[in-house]
């Protein structure tokens, strides 16, 4: 699916992370994901692609291998994947797990 | 409709042939014994007496008439349309646990209301007659899904995988206009082996038949870990909570950890409500409980459920069914004369 959205520039930083970032470490495991859309309001709304879609661990790198890297985005209200949902409850636990590092992989 | 508002479809519901002389072997009275003594646990408190029911095993054990279960669907609850499925369990009784003709024979006393659900068993007696049955279920008898029940008691039981024996079924299916196939996995119903009903023969068929949609009933438990996965990776998968509605019965939070790992992992629009009437009593009582359930702070806390919305219960209730099934939600409201 073509995402029209993603040649506004917050989609193309959007592509751009999900091209450094995400996607090659998801393709280590046979995993991709794809964009959707970018909503006018911010939301970045992607889909799982291979190994992801029905891997034990998808809602961790939901929540710390993609929105993690997605929601610093200047623009970025909230990141969906379709087909994982998690509680308020379990985000803020990661962004305080996390909270001090950088979410960042090498040099990008 | 609940609430004079949310559309209500029941994925399942039987006009079962519990009675003696629907039995196929000389100890079927011990399938039939397990399987209504399981069932009367899990009926609301005071509801058998509601009925008038003072047996709670021997009530059950007769066959079922179209105005017994019309009443209980359509007059003492909200649900506005219904699937009426046969269950081929043709070795256990003579003409299945949930007779074809009475299913179709229900769908034609209420047929604003209900969709036909046939079934057939390749085993019983042969593939290629089950196949001749299909074209006649679908072409003179309207059905629009199928039923199957693969474990048998008797050295019958066949994969869902297997590319002889239940490929040429979907392939029939498929070309009769069927999108949407339906199967009985886990929860054993007589003494058939709980092996033979593990929901993992289901993806090599949803894998090798995309355009079809597979559903898996009673969330195959006890094999629930492997049903989630199997819906993650497959999105031609639907899961119905047949049986499993009345869980809050005895266990409440036991049924909020599964539907809450659903919406996880899985997502609402695969979710299907199936009652299971009248076996497992009035439904109302279980709509009720679901519509105001929440998934509580300690398990979205624990576990990283969602909170599930409303938006999530109406699709559960009926619109993802009304979708699967080509529903017209409001079009079927004004046919019925229905507000909202």
């Amino acid at each position: 699916m073509v995402c029209e959205n993603t040649t506004t520039p917050l989609g193309e930083m959007v592509e751009a992370v999900l091209a450094r970032q995400i996607r090659p470490l998801l393709k280590m495991h046979g995993g991709g994901v794809t964009l959707i859309d970018v909503t006018a309001d911010g939301e970045v709304i992607l889909e799982y692609l291979g190994a992801c879609r029905g891997c034990t661990l998808k809602s961790v790198t939901y929540v710390l291998g993609i929105r993690q890297k997605l929601m610093p985005l200047p623009g970025v209200t909230k990141v969906t994947v379709d087909g994982v949902r998690l509680s308020d409850a379990a985000i803020k636990r990661a962004e305080q797990f996390y909270d001090g590092y950088s979410p960042w992989v090498g040099a990008s | 409709m609940l609430n004079d508002d949310v559309f209500v479809f029941d994925n399942v519901a039987h006009m079962y042939d519990n009675s003696d002389e629907n039995f196929a072997r000389p100890d079927s009275h011990l399938d039939r014994l397990g399987q209504l003594r399981r069932v009367a646990k899990r009926r609301p408190p005071g509801q058998d007496a509601a009925y008038g029911i003072k047996d709670p095993i021997g009530d059950f054990a007769r066959k079922w008439t179209a105005e017994d279960l019309g009443k209980l669907l359509f007059e003492d609850s909200c649900t506005d349309m219904v699937m009426a499925q046969a269950v081929p369990l043709f070795d256990v009784y003579t003409d299945g646990f949930a007779p074809v003709k009475a299913q179709h024979a229900f769908a034609e006393a209420f047929p604003q209301r209900t969709l036909f659900c046939g079934a057939v068993d390749p085993s019983y007696p042969s593939l290629s007659a089950a196949l001749d049955e299909m074209e006649h279920q679908v072409r003179d008898m309207g059905a629009v899904s199928f039923k199957f029940y693969n474990a048998h008691i008797d050295g019958k039981s066949w994969r869902c995988d297997d590319p002889d024996i239940a490929y040429p079924m979907y392939q029939k299916a498929q070309d009769l206009g069927i999108k949407v196939v339906q199967f009985h996995k886990g929860n054993p119903i007589t003494r058939a082996s709980l092996d033979d009903l593990r929901p993992v023969d289901v993806q090599q068929a949803a894998m090798d038949f995309p355009d079809m949609t597979f559903a898996i009933h009673h969330l195959a438990l006890p094999y629930f870990e492997e049903t989630v996965y199997i819906a993650s990776r497959f999105a031609n998968i639907a899961l119905v909570l047949s049986g499993v509605m009345n869980m809050p019965v005895v266990a409440p939070w036991e049924f909020k950890t599964y539907v809450g790992r659903l919406l996880r992992d899985v997502g609402a629009n695969r979710i299907l409500y199936g009652s299971e009437t009248p076996l497992l009593g009035n439904p109302q009582p279980a709509i009720e409980w679901f519509w105001n359930m929440e998934i509580d702070d300690e398990l979205q806390d624990r576990f990283g459920f969602p909170q599930i919305t409303d938006d999530d219960k109406r699709k559960i209730l009926g619109e993802n069914q009304a979708r699967l099934f080509d529903i017209d939600i409001a079009a079927k409201k004004a046919e019925l004369g229905l507000a909202g």
